[in-house]
């Protein structure tokens, strides 16, 4: 693979939760293969990961490896979430299949209430030092910049210097989920569950902007608890944000995800990032030579 | 020299002009009561009596007869937002709109905007809205108080034991509050009248939580409409309208400016209650995730109101959500509020008019 860092390239906004955001390993895939340049790339939740490596120059495979291998690790503590991804029964309804309930769920009733997150950085150390240890985003070689929300000012804001790892770190750091990251004198959290595509405070400098979208195609039954009611609400606001960005979008790519697209279904990816990657050649193939020339 | 009977000369034809130049103006200035006539319905008949009943339709006609009310004129559409007890600060930004003799043709609103708004659809009287809402204030306790609201103050182990049992029973719950208290409030304001009674047309704005589009209500009985729109979700049950879910409006739109386009607005006017009084530090996880939630409520409604041709925010520092008795004070502020951006209001009218 090669990348350079050109300024005539395009823009690459990468998003997704949980099994989404590591669909995008299809895409940079698919990227890499046709050869188009990339100036800037932008990513928030696991995509930080994806992207991070890419911009770097590293194998793909081994951060795939590296995903796969962490949820094989903490299956126990991840079962929760694989429970929810629907891996385990299909009798779970529907709206409980959703990130914001578990977090609500584990936070709210079990009475966490002293808690920051539900994990503690500890468990994803040891596989983020790894592959990141001690380097900075100046030795990127494509610029690369974080999405996460700065809790202090309440609004999202773009990390583009400082340690990789810290940096990666805030776009993971899934409100509920992980504590916040201290960055200065800010603390952060990512924001992939405020907006799926970190579209927010890209300008027409970036573009063409390229960003995929996998969306969840499922009929909603009717919320009956609080906590169903709120994590609904909260789909609807996320949902109503991205719509309100993709605008920005230069080109949008719209995957239906294969095999299930819900939070913990990982192990599905190996099947799942080569449909990815082949919809996004398909894609790209037409799109590509007239906007890597303006 | 004797005119002929039946024929008319060109002086007569000019005054004949002016007479029926007069009589339209006159019609134009009364129209109302003809409208009356014409449509009995779209007049709120009131409670107690024919003697009432009658008064009332006088002051609501002597109140709209003040309005420069023009068929030709465009639309002007005011669109008031949420904020709970806040919500009594539009009543007097209604009052300085009507002492501006800016007509409303449209209202609408959510949350407490859809109450304000529909009282005033109603009774066309930002005085009387002001009486009711004493009176309710007097008669009906509104005071919904929160076991959350002084997490940081009190952090006993008795308030804690209790927050955690009271957490575990609320997720088998769909709301922390029933409807009874609402109702009640509603059913003083708006008793039963039908959407079909108020004169200046209105519409709730509420959210399906089944589809995720923010619908507006306008047909039916006024308490059964404006009821989902004040269902803050999680405090109140979401309420069940033929195939919809339905839940505050303001949870996608703060002021729902969007949807009274949809209904007809040419020029529409915004009003938010401010400030966001978000809480900007987070001590748990569940306050990050709620806090969140908080900020894209913020964006969007921000996204909305910049969709109105005009906008203020009535600012109410320090003022509590659920201070319902402090009503006073938020109508003196919303009425001052909207005194200082009228020049600006009127001149954007004007601007529009001659477009």
């Amino acid at each position: 693979m090669k990348h350079e860092a050109a300024d005539s390239g395009i823009t690459l906004a990468l998003g997704g939760i949980g099994m989404r955001g590591a669909l995008n390993i299809g895409l940079l895939q698919a990227v890499a293969e046709a050869n188009i340049p990339v100036k800037r790339i932008v990513a928030t939740g696991i995509s930080a990961i994806i992207g991070a490596q890419f911009a770097l120059g590293g194998d793909l495979g081994e951060v795939l490896l590296r995903i796969t291998q962490f949820f094989e690790e903490n299956s126990r503590s991840m079962w929760e979430v694989e429970q929810l991804g629907g891996m385990t029964t299909g009798e779970r309804r529907m709206a409980a299949q959703s990130l914001s309930y578990f977090l609500r769920e584990s936070l709210f009733c079990q009475a966490n209430l002293k808690r920051m997150g539900v994990f503690s950085w500890d468990i994803v150390e040891e596989k983020l030092s790894q592959a990141f240890g001690g380097r900075t985003l100046a030795e990127m070689k494509i610029p690369f910049a974080v999405s996460a929300i700065d809790i202090e000012q309440g609004k999202e804001t773009l990390l583009s210097d400082g340690a990789i790892i810290d940096v990666v770190r805030a776009g993971i750091a899934f409100p509920g989920l992980f504590p916040p990251v201290k960055i200065g004198e800010h603390r952060y959290v990512s924001s992939a569950t405020y907006c799926s595509l970190p579209l927010f405070s890209l300008s027409d400098a970036d573009s063409p902007i390229l960003a995929v979208l996998y969306p969840k195609h499922r009929k909603v039954k009717r919320p009956r608890s609080m906590i169903e009611i709120l994590a609904r609400v909260d789909e609807i606001r996320e949902n109503a944000l991205t719509k309100q960005t993709l605008s920005k979008a230069d080109k949008l790519i719209e995957v239906e995800a294969p095999g299930g697209s819900t939070w913990g279904s990982i192990r599905r990816l190996d099947k799942a990032i080569p449909l990815v990657k082949r919809a996004c050649m398909e894609e790209l193939s037409g799109w590509n030579k007239d906007a890597v020339s303006n | 020299m004797h005119k002929e009977e039946g024929i008319i000369d060109a002086g007569d034809l000019k005054n004949a002009h002016e007479i029926r130049r007069f009589a339209t103006s006159f019609l134009h200035r009364y129209h109302l009561f003809f409208l009356e006539i014409h449509y009995p319905n779209r007049f709120p008949p009131l409670r107690q009596g024919h003697f009432v009943n009658y008064a009332g339709r006088i002051a609501v006609l002597v109140v709209c007869s003040r309005f420069r009310y023009d068929k030709r004129d465009m639309k002007i559409g005011l669109s008031l937002g949420g904020g709970g007890a806040r919500g009594y600060a539009h009543i007097g930004v209604l009052r300085a709109l009507e002492e501006a003799q800016i007509s409303v043709d449209l209202i609408n609103g959510s949350s407490i905007g859809a109450i304000v708004g529909g009282a005033y659809a109603l009774y066309g009287d930002a005085n009387e809205l002001e009486h009711i809402a004493a009176a309710q204030v007097k008669k009906i306790s509104l005071n919904y108080s929160s076991i959350f609201s002084n997490a940081r103050v009190n952090n006993s182990f008795l308030r804690n034991f209790l927050l955690h049992a009271a957490c575990n029973v609320s997720s088998l719950r769909s709301s922390v509050y029933s409807h009874k208290r609402n109702l009640k409030a509603l059913d003083f304001i708006f008793a039963d009248h039908l959407f079909s009674d108020t004169v200046i047309p209105f519409s709730a704005a509420a959210l399906d939580l089944i589809s995720g589009t923010t619908i507006s209500i306008k047909e039916g009985k006024m308490v059964d409409g404006i009821l989902p729109s004040i269902s803050i979700p999680g405090l109140f049950p979401p309420v069940q309208r033929d195939d919809f879910l339905l839940v505050d409006g303001g949870v996608l739109a703060e002021v729902p400016v969007r949807e009274l386009r949809e209904e007809g607005a040419d020029f529409v006017i915004g009003v938010s209650l401010g400030p966001d009084d978000l809480v900007r530090t987070v001590s748990n996880g569940f306050s990050i995730v709620t806090y969140i939630d908080l900020l894209k409520g913020e964006a969007l409604a921000r996204g909305e109101i910049t969709a109105a041709d005009f906008s203020f925010t009535v600012q109410l520092p320090g003022f509590d959500m659920l201070r319902f008795e402090g009503y006073e004070e938020a109508i003196a502020e919303g009425y001052a509020t909207a005194k200082r951006y009228l020049p600006q209001l009127e001149r954007k009218l004007d601007e529009a008019r001659s477009r």
